[in-house]
Protein backbone atom coordinates (compact mmCIF):
# COMPACT_ATOMS: atom_id res chain seq x y z
CA UNK A 1 0.00 0.00 0.00
CA UNK A 2 1.05 3.56 -0.68
CA UNK A 3 1.85 5.81 2.32
CA UNK A 4 -1.28 7.89 1.61
CA UNK A 5 -3.42 4.77 1.77
CA UNK A 6 -1.81 3.62 4.99
CA UNK A 7 -2.41 7.01 6.57
CA UNK A 8 -6.01 7.06 5.33
CA UNK A 9 -6.81 3.72 6.95
CA UNK A 10 -5.00 4.67 10.14
CA UNK A 11 -7.07 7.84 10.44
CA UNK A 12 -10.21 5.87 9.73
CA UNK A 13 -9.30 3.30 12.38
CA UNK A 14 -8.85 6.18 14.81
CA UNK A 15 -12.18 7.75 13.87
CA UNK A 16 -14.01 4.43 14.13
CA UNK A 17 -12.44 3.64 17.51
CA UNK A 18 -10.56 0.62 16.18
CA UNK A 19 -7.15 1.54 17.62
CA UNK A 20 -5.88 0.01 20.84
CA UNK A 21 -5.54 2.37 23.82
CA UNK A 22 -1.78 2.64 23.32
CA UNK A 23 -2.05 3.30 19.57
CA UNK A 24 -4.79 5.80 20.19
CA UNK A 25 -2.70 7.72 22.72
CA UNK A 26 0.28 7.75 20.36
CA UNK A 27 -1.89 8.91 17.48
CA UNK A 28 -3.39 11.70 19.57
CA UNK A 29 0.10 12.84 20.55
CA UNK A 30 0.98 13.06 16.84
CA UNK A 31 -2.25 14.93 16.21
CA UNK A 32 -1.46 17.53 18.84
CA UNK A 33 1.95 18.15 17.30
CA UNK A 34 1.04 18.06 13.62
CA UNK A 35 -1.47 20.59 12.27
CA UNK A 36 -1.48 19.01 8.82
CA UNK A 37 -2.41 15.64 10.29
CA UNK A 38 -5.13 17.30 12.38
CA UNK A 39 -6.56 18.88 9.24
CA UNK A 40 -6.59 15.50 7.49
CA UNK A 41 -8.41 13.92 10.43
CA UNK A 42 -10.95 16.72 10.38
CA UNK A 43 -11.49 16.28 6.64
CA UNK A 44 -12.00 12.55 6.98
CA UNK A 45 -14.38 13.03 9.90
CA UNK A 46 -16.55 15.33 7.81
CA UNK A 47 -16.52 12.93 4.92
CA UNK A 48 -17.60 10.12 7.24
CA UNK A 49 -20.48 12.27 8.37
CA UNK A 50 -21.44 12.89 4.74
CA UNK A 51 -21.45 9.13 4.19
CA UNK A 52 -24.03 8.80 6.96
CA UNK A 53 -26.57 9.66 4.25
CA UNK A 54 -25.93 6.17 2.83
CA UNK A 55 -26.52 4.51 6.18
CA UNK A 56 -29.67 6.46 6.69
CA UNK A 57 -31.04 5.50 3.31
CA UNK A 58 -30.19 1.86 3.91
CA UNK A 59 -31.79 1.91 7.33
CA UNK A 60 -34.99 3.40 5.92
CA UNK A 61 -35.16 0.64 3.32
CA UNK A 62 -34.74 -1.93 6.06
CA UNK A 63 -37.43 -0.28 8.15
CA UNK A 64 -39.87 -0.66 5.25
CA UNK A 65 -39.09 -4.38 5.20
CA UNK A 66 -39.37 -4.74 8.99
CA UNK A 67 -42.67 -2.92 8.87
CA UNK A 68 -44.11 -5.71 6.75
CA UNK A 69 -43.21 -8.27 9.44
CA UNK A 70 -45.11 -6.40 12.11
CA UNK A 71 -48.70 -7.05 13.09
CA UNK A 72 -50.94 -4.06 12.40
CA UNK A 73 -50.55 -1.43 15.11
CA UNK A 74 -53.83 -0.52 16.78
CA UNK A 75 -54.88 2.96 15.76
CA UNK A 76 -54.15 5.21 18.71
CA UNK A 77 -56.13 8.34 19.30
CA UNK A 78 -54.93 11.40 21.16
CA UNK A 79 -55.60 11.03 24.88
CA UNK A 80 -59.09 12.53 25.11
CA UNK A 81 -58.10 15.21 22.61
CA UNK A 82 -57.06 17.36 25.58
CA UNK A 83 -54.34 19.10 23.68
CA UNK A 84 -56.52 20.06 20.71
CA UNK A 85 -59.47 21.04 22.87
CA UNK A 86 -57.25 23.36 24.86
CA UNK A 87 -56.07 25.06 21.69
CA UNK A 88 -59.56 25.32 20.28
CA UNK A 89 -60.71 26.92 23.55
CA UNK A 90 -57.93 29.50 23.46
CA UNK A 91 -58.54 30.27 19.79
CA UNK A 92 -62.28 30.77 20.38
CA UNK A 93 -61.58 33.09 23.34
CA UNK A 94 -59.15 35.14 21.20
CA UNK A 95 -61.75 35.52 18.42
CA UNK A 96 -64.42 36.69 20.91
CA UNK A 97 -62.01 39.22 22.41
CA UNK A 98 -61.07 40.57 18.97
CA UNK A 99 -64.70 41.03 17.95
CA UNK A 100 -65.57 42.70 21.27
CA UNK A 101 -62.53 44.99 20.99
CA UNK A 102 -63.41 46.01 17.46
CA UNK A 103 -67.04 46.73 18.50
CA UNK A 104 -65.93 49.10 21.24
CA UNK A 105 -63.25 51.01 19.34
CA UNK A 106 -64.87 51.24 15.89
CA UNK A 107 -65.54 54.85 14.71
CA UNK A 108 -69.12 56.09 15.15
CA UNK A 109 -71.22 55.33 12.05
CA UNK A 110 -73.10 58.27 10.43
CA UNK A 111 -76.83 57.83 10.64
CA UNK A 112 -78.20 57.64 7.14
CA UNK A 113 -81.63 58.65 6.05
CA UNK A 114 -83.64 55.72 4.81
CA UNK A 115 -83.63 55.51 1.01
CA UNK A 116 -85.92 53.79 -1.34
CA UNK A 117 -84.66 50.46 -2.54
CA UNK A 118 -83.68 50.64 -6.21
CA UNK A 119 -83.78 47.63 -8.47
CA UNK A 120 -80.22 46.35 -8.76
CA UNK A 121 -78.42 46.50 -12.07
CA UNK A 122 -75.17 44.77 -12.92
CA UNK A 123 -72.24 46.99 -12.06
CA UNK A 124 -70.58 48.59 -15.02
CA UNK A 125 -67.04 47.40 -15.60
CA UNK A 126 -64.60 49.64 -13.85
CA UNK A 127 -62.97 52.11 -16.15
CA UNK A 128 -59.92 52.20 -13.91
CA UNK A 129 -56.83 50.79 -15.52
CA UNK A 130 -54.52 48.82 -13.28
CA UNK A 131 -51.74 51.01 -12.07
CA UNK A 132 -48.21 49.67 -12.03
CA UNK A 133 -46.88 48.82 -8.62
CA UNK A 134 -44.76 51.48 -7.03
CA UNK A 135 -41.15 50.56 -6.41
CA UNK A 136 -41.64 49.89 -2.73
CA UNK A 137 -44.91 48.15 -3.14
CA UNK A 138 -44.93 44.43 -2.56
CA UNK A 139 -45.93 42.52 -5.64
CA UNK A 140 -46.84 38.87 -5.57
CA UNK A 141 -43.95 36.76 -6.80
CA UNK A 142 -44.39 34.07 -9.34
CA UNK A 143 -44.06 30.55 -7.92
CA UNK A 144 -40.83 28.88 -8.99
CA UNK A 145 -41.27 26.52 -11.87
CA UNK A 146 -41.67 22.87 -10.99
CA UNK A 147 -39.49 21.68 -13.82
CA UNK A 148 -36.07 22.27 -12.41
CA UNK A 149 -34.22 20.10 -14.88
CA UNK A 150 -33.60 22.88 -17.34
CA UNK A 151 -30.25 24.40 -16.71
CA UNK A 152 -30.93 27.60 -18.58
CA UNK A 153 -31.36 30.43 -16.15
CA UNK A 154 -34.82 31.99 -16.19
CA UNK A 155 -35.01 35.50 -17.50
CA UNK A 156 -36.82 37.78 -15.20
CA UNK A 157 -38.28 41.16 -15.98
CA UNK A 158 -36.17 43.67 -14.12
CA UNK A 159 -38.26 45.20 -11.38
CA UNK A 160 -37.17 47.95 -9.08
CA UNK A 161 -36.68 45.78 -6.04
CA UNK A 162 -33.98 45.94 -3.43
CA UNK A 163 -30.83 44.20 -4.61
CA UNK A 164 -30.80 40.68 -3.25
CA UNK A 165 -28.29 37.97 -4.03
CA UNK A 166 -29.73 35.88 -6.83
CA UNK A 167 -30.75 32.45 -5.57
CA UNK A 168 -28.86 29.59 -7.10
CA UNK A 169 -30.90 27.74 -9.66
CA UNK A 170 -31.79 24.28 -8.40
CA UNK A 171 -30.99 21.54 -10.86
CA UNK A 172 -31.84 17.88 -10.62
CA UNK A 173 -29.74 15.25 -12.28
CA UNK A 174 -32.50 12.70 -12.77
CA UNK A 175 -30.23 9.94 -14.02
CA UNK A 176 -28.04 10.31 -10.94
CA UNK A 177 -31.13 10.38 -8.76
CA UNK A 178 -32.32 7.15 -10.35
CA UNK A 179 -28.91 5.56 -9.75
CA UNK A 180 -29.02 6.74 -6.19
CA UNK A 181 -32.36 5.09 -5.51
CA UNK A 182 -31.59 1.96 -7.49
CA UNK A 183 -30.29 -0.51 -4.96
CA UNK A 184 -29.19 -3.72 -6.61
CA UNK A 185 -29.17 -5.50 -3.26
CA UNK A 186 -32.87 -4.69 -2.85
CA UNK A 187 -33.75 -6.55 -6.01
CA UNK A 188 -31.10 -9.22 -5.83
CA UNK A 189 -29.91 -9.63 -2.24
CA UNK A 190 -26.60 -11.40 -1.76
CA UNK A 191 -28.41 -14.51 -0.50
CA UNK A 192 -30.84 -14.47 -3.45
CA UNK A 193 -30.35 -17.60 -5.43
CA UNK A 194 -32.33 -20.53 -6.57
CA UNK A 195 -32.62 -21.58 -2.96
CA UNK A 196 -31.06 -24.92 -3.66
CA UNK A 197 -33.69 -25.86 -6.21
CA UNK A 198 -31.04 -26.74 -8.70
CA UNK A 199 -31.52 -23.68 -10.90
CA UNK A 200 -27.79 -23.15 -11.16
CA UNK A 201 -28.15 -21.33 -14.45
CA UNK A 202 -30.25 -18.66 -12.72
CA UNK A 203 -27.60 -18.27 -10.01
CA UNK A 204 -24.94 -17.86 -12.66
CA UNK A 205 -27.10 -15.31 -14.45
CA UNK A 206 -27.47 -13.29 -11.24
CA UNK A 207 -23.70 -13.35 -10.80
CA UNK A 208 -23.30 -12.12 -14.39
CA UNK A 209 -25.81 -9.38 -13.72
CA UNK A 210 -23.94 -8.29 -10.62
CA UNK A 211 -20.76 -8.14 -12.66
CA UNK A 212 -22.48 -5.87 -15.20
CA UNK A 213 -22.63 -8.42 -18.03
CA UNK A 214 -26.07 -7.27 -19.13
CA UNK A 215 -25.51 -7.80 -22.85
CA UNK A 216 -24.33 -11.40 -22.31
CA UNK A 217 -27.33 -12.07 -20.16
CA UNK A 218 -29.79 -10.65 -22.64
CA UNK A 219 -28.31 -12.54 -25.57
CA UNK A 220 -28.42 -15.75 -23.53
CA UNK A 221 -32.08 -15.06 -22.76
CA UNK A 222 -32.87 -14.33 -26.40
CA UNK A 223 -31.20 -17.56 -27.46
CA UNK A 224 -33.48 -19.34 -25.03
CA UNK A 225 -30.66 -21.27 -23.45
CA UNK A 226 -30.82 -22.95 -20.08
CA UNK A 227 -32.77 -20.15 -18.41
CA UNK A 228 -36.42 -20.96 -17.82
CA UNK A 229 -37.94 -17.89 -19.40
CA UNK A 230 -41.34 -18.46 -17.80
CA UNK A 231 -39.87 -18.19 -14.35
CA UNK A 232 -40.78 -14.84 -12.76
CA UNK A 233 -37.32 -14.54 -11.23
CA UNK A 234 -35.77 -14.82 -14.68
CA UNK A 235 -38.21 -12.28 -16.08
CA UNK A 236 -37.25 -9.91 -13.30
CA UNK A 237 -33.56 -10.39 -14.03
CA UNK A 238 -34.14 -9.76 -17.73
CA UNK A 239 -36.16 -6.61 -16.99
CA UNK A 240 -33.36 -5.25 -14.85
CA UNK A 241 -30.79 -6.10 -17.52
CA UNK A 242 -32.87 -4.15 -20.03
CA UNK A 243 -33.03 -1.20 -17.65
CA UNK A 244 -29.32 -1.32 -16.92
CA UNK A 245 -28.43 -1.50 -20.59
CA UNK A 246 -30.57 1.55 -21.36
CA UNK A 247 -33.37 -0.29 -23.23
CA UNK A 248 -36.01 1.59 -21.30
CA UNK A 249 -39.11 0.89 -23.41
CA UNK A 250 -38.44 -2.84 -23.30
CA UNK A 251 -37.70 -2.62 -19.58
CA UNK A 252 -41.01 -0.83 -18.97
CA UNK A 253 -42.92 -3.59 -20.78
CA UNK A 254 -41.08 -6.28 -18.87
CA UNK A 255 -41.70 -4.66 -15.47
CA UNK A 256 -45.37 -4.06 -16.30
CA UNK A 257 -45.77 -7.72 -17.14
CA UNK A 258 -44.40 -8.65 -13.71
CA UNK A 259 -46.58 -6.08 -11.92
CA UNK A 260 -49.65 -7.53 -13.64
CA UNK A 261 -48.97 -11.00 -12.24
CA UNK A 262 -49.56 -9.49 -8.73
CA UNK A 263 -47.24 -12.11 -7.30
CA UNK A 264 -45.29 -10.83 -4.33
CA UNK A 265 -42.61 -9.77 -3.70
CA UNK A 266 -41.99 -9.55 -7.45
CA UNK A 267 -44.91 -7.22 -8.20
CA UNK A 268 -43.92 -4.60 -5.62
CA UNK A 269 -40.28 -4.74 -6.68
CA UNK A 270 -41.26 -4.39 -10.33
CA UNK A 271 -43.53 -1.44 -9.57
CA UNK A 272 -40.66 0.36 -7.87
CA UNK A 273 -38.25 -0.55 -10.66
CA UNK A 274 -40.81 0.79 -13.15
CA UNK A 275 -40.82 4.13 -11.34
CA UNK A 276 -37.01 4.20 -11.45
CA UNK A 277 -37.08 3.42 -15.17
CA UNK A 278 -39.31 6.44 -15.73
CA UNK A 279 -37.05 8.50 -13.49
CA UNK A 280 -34.13 7.62 -15.75
CA UNK A 281 -36.07 9.12 -18.65
CA UNK A 282 -37.03 12.36 -16.95
CA UNK A 283 -38.18 14.98 -17.67
CA UNK A 284 -39.89 13.33 -20.67
CA UNK A 285 -41.71 10.74 -18.58
CA UNK A 286 -42.81 12.98 -15.76
CA UNK A 287 -46.51 12.13 -15.98
CA UNK A 288 -45.80 8.40 -16.00
CA UNK A 289 -43.35 8.71 -13.13
CA UNK A 290 -45.83 10.64 -11.00
CA UNK A 291 -48.56 8.14 -11.79
CA UNK A 292 -46.40 5.18 -10.87
CA UNK A 293 -45.26 6.81 -7.61
CA UNK A 294 -48.88 7.65 -6.76
CA UNK A 295 -49.84 4.02 -7.26
CA UNK A 296 -47.19 2.94 -4.76
CA UNK A 297 -48.15 5.67 -2.31
CA UNK A 298 -51.81 4.69 -2.51
CA UNK A 299 -50.88 1.49 -0.67
CA UNK A 300 -49.07 2.15 2.65
CA UNK A 301 -48.24 -1.55 2.91
CA UNK A 302 -46.34 -1.46 -0.39
CA UNK A 303 -42.83 -2.80 -0.05
CA UNK A 304 -41.38 0.44 -1.40
CA UNK A 305 -43.76 2.94 0.15
CA UNK A 306 -40.99 4.65 2.12
CA UNK A 307 -38.70 4.93 -0.88
CA UNK A 308 -41.48 6.27 -3.10
CA UNK A 309 -42.39 8.85 -0.48
CA UNK A 310 -38.78 9.95 -0.17
CA UNK A 311 -38.35 10.14 -3.93
CA UNK A 312 -41.54 12.11 -4.40
CA UNK A 313 -40.27 14.57 -1.84
CA UNK A 314 -37.12 15.05 -3.87
CA UNK A 315 -38.87 15.74 -7.16
CA UNK B 1 -34.11 -12.56 15.33
CA UNK B 2 -36.94 -11.16 17.39
CA UNK B 3 -36.92 -14.21 19.63
CA UNK B 4 -33.58 -13.08 21.14
CA UNK B 5 -33.94 -11.51 24.56
CA UNK B 6 -31.87 -8.43 24.05
CA UNK B 7 -30.51 -6.58 27.05
CA UNK B 8 -29.40 -2.95 26.73
CA UNK B 9 -25.80 -4.08 26.94
CA UNK B 10 -26.27 -6.56 24.10
CA UNK B 11 -27.99 -3.97 21.94
CA UNK B 12 -25.30 -1.41 22.56
CA UNK B 13 -22.50 -3.86 21.81
CA UNK B 14 -24.17 -5.07 18.63
CA UNK B 15 -24.78 -1.58 17.28
CA UNK B 16 -21.26 -0.48 18.05
CA UNK B 17 -19.86 -3.64 16.51
CA UNK B 18 -21.52 -2.76 13.19
CA UNK B 19 -22.26 -5.15 10.33
CA UNK B 20 -24.93 -7.85 10.68
CA UNK B 21 -25.12 -7.67 14.52
CA UNK B 22 -26.02 -3.98 14.24
CA UNK B 23 -28.80 -4.73 11.78
CA UNK B 24 -30.24 -7.42 14.04
CA UNK B 25 -30.14 -5.08 17.03
CA UNK B 26 -31.82 -2.25 15.13
CA UNK B 27 -34.55 -4.59 13.94
CA UNK B 28 -35.14 -5.67 17.54
CA UNK B 29 -35.48 -2.04 18.60
CA UNK B 30 -37.75 -1.23 15.69
CA UNK B 31 -40.04 -4.10 16.61
CA UNK B 32 -39.75 -3.78 20.39
CA UNK B 33 -43.26 -4.03 21.83
CA UNK B 34 -44.50 -0.77 23.31
CA UNK B 35 -41.74 1.50 22.03
CA UNK B 36 -43.48 2.53 18.84
CA UNK B 37 -46.78 3.00 20.66
CA UNK B 38 -45.12 5.31 23.20
CA UNK B 39 -43.73 7.50 20.41
CA UNK B 40 -47.00 7.50 18.48
CA UNK B 41 -48.96 8.41 21.58
CA UNK B 42 -46.57 11.28 22.34
CA UNK B 43 -46.91 12.77 18.85
CA UNK B 44 -50.69 12.29 18.64
CA UNK B 45 -51.17 13.92 22.03
CA UNK B 46 -49.19 16.93 20.88
CA UNK B 47 -51.06 17.79 17.76
CA UNK B 48 -49.41 15.45 15.25
CA UNK B 49 -51.00 13.05 12.83
CA UNK B 50 -50.35 9.35 12.57
CA UNK B 51 -48.08 9.96 9.56
CA UNK B 52 -46.13 12.51 11.61
CA UNK B 53 -45.79 9.91 14.36
CA UNK B 54 -44.40 7.26 12.01
CA UNK B 55 -41.98 9.77 10.50
CA UNK B 56 -40.78 10.68 13.98
CA UNK B 57 -40.42 7.04 14.98
CA UNK B 58 -38.33 6.20 11.91
CA UNK B 59 -36.24 9.37 12.11
CA UNK B 60 -35.61 8.57 15.76
CA UNK B 61 -34.18 5.18 14.91
CA UNK B 62 -31.79 6.83 12.43
CA UNK B 63 -30.59 9.31 15.08
CA UNK B 64 -30.47 6.64 17.76
CA UNK B 65 -28.28 4.40 15.61
CA UNK B 66 -25.96 7.25 14.68
CA UNK B 67 -25.60 8.51 18.24
CA UNK B 68 -24.80 5.06 19.57
CA UNK B 69 -22.22 4.39 16.88
CA UNK B 70 -20.59 7.77 17.42
CA UNK B 71 -20.39 7.22 21.17
CA UNK B 72 -22.82 10.00 22.10
CA UNK B 73 -24.88 7.83 24.43
CA UNK B 74 -23.42 8.18 27.89
CA UNK B 75 -25.44 5.49 29.60
CA UNK B 76 -27.32 7.80 31.94
CA UNK B 77 -30.65 6.14 31.15
CA UNK B 78 -31.97 2.92 29.67
CA UNK B 79 -31.88 2.66 25.88
CA UNK B 80 -35.68 2.75 25.68
CA UNK B 81 -35.78 5.98 27.70
CA UNK B 82 -33.04 7.39 25.52
CA UNK B 83 -34.98 6.43 22.39
CA UNK B 84 -38.15 8.11 23.62
CA UNK B 85 -36.12 11.18 24.61
CA UNK B 86 -34.82 11.50 21.05
CA UNK B 87 -38.36 11.07 19.71
CA UNK B 88 -39.70 13.82 21.99
CA UNK B 89 -36.90 16.15 20.98
CA UNK B 90 -37.40 15.25 17.33
CA UNK B 91 -41.12 16.01 17.35
CA UNK B 92 -40.48 19.27 19.14
CA UNK B 93 -37.88 20.20 16.54
CA UNK B 94 -40.29 19.36 13.71
CA UNK B 95 -43.05 21.48 15.20
CA UNK B 96 -40.63 24.32 15.67
CA UNK B 97 -39.59 24.09 12.03
CA UNK B 98 -43.24 24.20 11.03
CA UNK B 99 -43.70 27.32 13.10
CA UNK B 100 -46.13 25.78 15.56
CA UNK B 101 -43.99 26.73 18.52
CA UNK B 102 -42.83 30.25 19.17
CA UNK B 103 -39.69 29.30 20.97
CA UNK B 104 -37.51 26.42 21.86
CA UNK B 105 -38.43 24.78 25.09
CA UNK B 106 -35.67 23.76 27.40
CA UNK B 107 -36.04 20.10 26.68
CA UNK B 108 -33.23 18.02 25.27
CA UNK B 109 -31.88 14.54 25.33
CA UNK B 110 -28.50 13.31 26.31
CA UNK B 111 -26.06 13.53 23.44
CA UNK B 112 -28.21 15.78 21.31
CA UNK B 113 -25.60 18.52 21.19
CA UNK B 114 -24.46 18.11 17.63
CA UNK B 115 -20.88 18.19 16.52
CA UNK B 116 -19.82 20.68 13.85
CA UNK B 117 -19.47 17.72 11.48
CA UNK B 118 -23.17 17.03 11.80
CA UNK B 119 -23.80 20.27 9.92
CA UNK B 120 -23.02 18.19 6.89
CA UNK B 121 -26.23 16.29 7.38
CA UNK B 122 -28.54 19.25 7.65
CA UNK B 123 -31.44 19.35 5.26
CA UNK B 124 -30.07 22.08 3.03
CA UNK B 125 -27.05 19.95 2.15
CA UNK B 126 -28.92 16.74 1.53
CA UNK B 127 -29.78 17.34 -2.07
CA UNK B 128 -26.31 17.96 -3.44
CA UNK B 129 -24.81 15.36 -1.14
CA UNK B 130 -27.15 12.72 -2.47
CA UNK B 131 -26.35 13.88 -6.00
CA UNK B 132 -22.63 13.39 -5.31
CA UNK B 133 -23.29 9.92 -3.96
CA UNK B 134 -25.35 9.23 -7.06
CA UNK B 135 -22.29 9.96 -9.18
CA UNK B 136 -19.83 7.59 -7.57
CA UNK B 137 -21.55 4.52 -8.97
CA UNK B 138 -23.55 1.82 -7.29
CA UNK B 139 -20.69 -0.50 -6.41
CA UNK B 140 -18.67 2.28 -4.84
CA UNK B 141 -21.69 3.45 -2.87
CA UNK B 142 -22.37 0.00 -1.52
CA UNK B 143 -18.70 -0.58 -0.72
CA UNK B 144 -18.42 2.71 1.15
CA UNK B 145 -21.63 2.03 3.02
CA UNK B 146 -20.45 -1.37 4.20
CA UNK B 147 -17.06 -0.01 5.14
CA UNK B 148 -18.64 2.90 6.99
CA UNK B 149 -20.77 0.46 8.96
CA UNK B 150 -17.73 -1.45 10.15
CA UNK B 151 -18.16 -4.52 8.03
CA UNK B 152 -14.82 -6.30 7.98
CA UNK B 153 -12.89 -6.43 4.72
CA UNK B 154 -13.57 -10.18 4.64
CA UNK B 155 -17.30 -9.59 4.93
CA UNK B 156 -17.13 -6.93 2.22
CA UNK B 157 -15.11 -9.27 0.00
CA UNK B 158 -17.79 -11.95 0.35
CA UNK B 159 -20.73 -9.60 -0.06
CA UNK B 160 -19.34 -7.86 -3.10
CA UNK B 161 -17.45 -10.75 -4.63
CA UNK B 162 -13.96 -9.29 -4.67
CA UNK B 163 -11.04 -11.63 -5.23
CA UNK B 164 -9.69 -11.04 -1.72
CA UNK B 165 -9.66 -8.59 1.18
CA UNK B 166 -6.66 -6.66 -0.21
CA UNK B 167 -8.49 -5.98 -3.44
CA UNK B 168 -11.55 -4.86 -1.46
CA UNK B 169 -9.41 -2.51 0.62
CA UNK B 170 -7.76 -1.00 -2.46
CA UNK B 171 -11.18 -0.50 -3.99
CA UNK B 172 -12.50 1.11 -0.80
CA UNK B 173 -9.66 3.61 -0.92
CA UNK B 174 -10.19 4.32 -4.61
CA UNK B 175 -13.92 4.90 -4.05
CA UNK B 176 -13.29 7.12 -1.10
CA UNK B 177 -10.87 9.26 -3.06
CA UNK B 178 -13.40 9.53 -5.87
CA UNK B 179 -15.99 10.63 -3.32
CA UNK B 180 -13.56 13.20 -1.93
CA UNK B 181 -12.82 14.56 -5.39
CA UNK B 182 -16.52 14.98 -6.17
CA UNK B 183 -17.18 16.59 -2.80
CA UNK B 184 -14.44 19.10 -3.38
CA UNK B 185 -16.06 20.16 -6.63
CA UNK B 186 -19.06 21.33 -4.62
CA UNK B 187 -18.98 24.97 -3.54
CA UNK B 188 -21.28 24.12 -0.63
CA UNK B 189 -18.79 21.55 0.66
CA UNK B 190 -16.00 24.09 0.62
CA UNK B 191 -18.26 26.56 2.42
CA UNK B 192 -18.81 23.94 5.09
CA UNK B 193 -15.10 23.34 5.43
CA UNK B 194 -14.32 27.03 5.70
CA UNK B 195 -17.38 28.62 7.25
CA UNK B 196 -15.76 32.01 7.88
Amino acid sequence: MQPDEILFFKIDDYLHGRLSAADRAAFEADLAADAALAALVQQQRRENMALEVLNERDLRTRMSAWERDLPATPVLQPAGGRYRLRWIGWAAAAVVLLIAGWWFIRPPQPVEAPVAVQPTTPAAPSSKTPTPARPNEKTPRAEPEKDVAKNTPRRETPTPQPALPAPREKTVDYAALADEYYRQSTFFPSNSNSGGTGAASYDRAVQDFKKGKYADLLSQWKRGGKLNTNDLKVKELVAHSLLKSGQYDEAVNAFREIVNTRRQPYADRAEWALALTYLKQMPGKEALLQKSLDRILARPGHGFYGEAKALKGRL
Amino acid sequence: MTDTNWTDEMLLDAIRQGGPPREAALQAIYQKPGLRETVIRHVLDRGGSRDDAMDVFQETLVLFDRNLRLGRFEGRSSLATYFVGIARWNWQAQRRRRGRMAQWQDEHYEGQVESPEADVLRAEHRSWLEAVLGRIGERCRELLRLYQLDYSMEEITAAMQYANADVAKKEAYRCRMRFRELLEQQPAWNDLRNPY
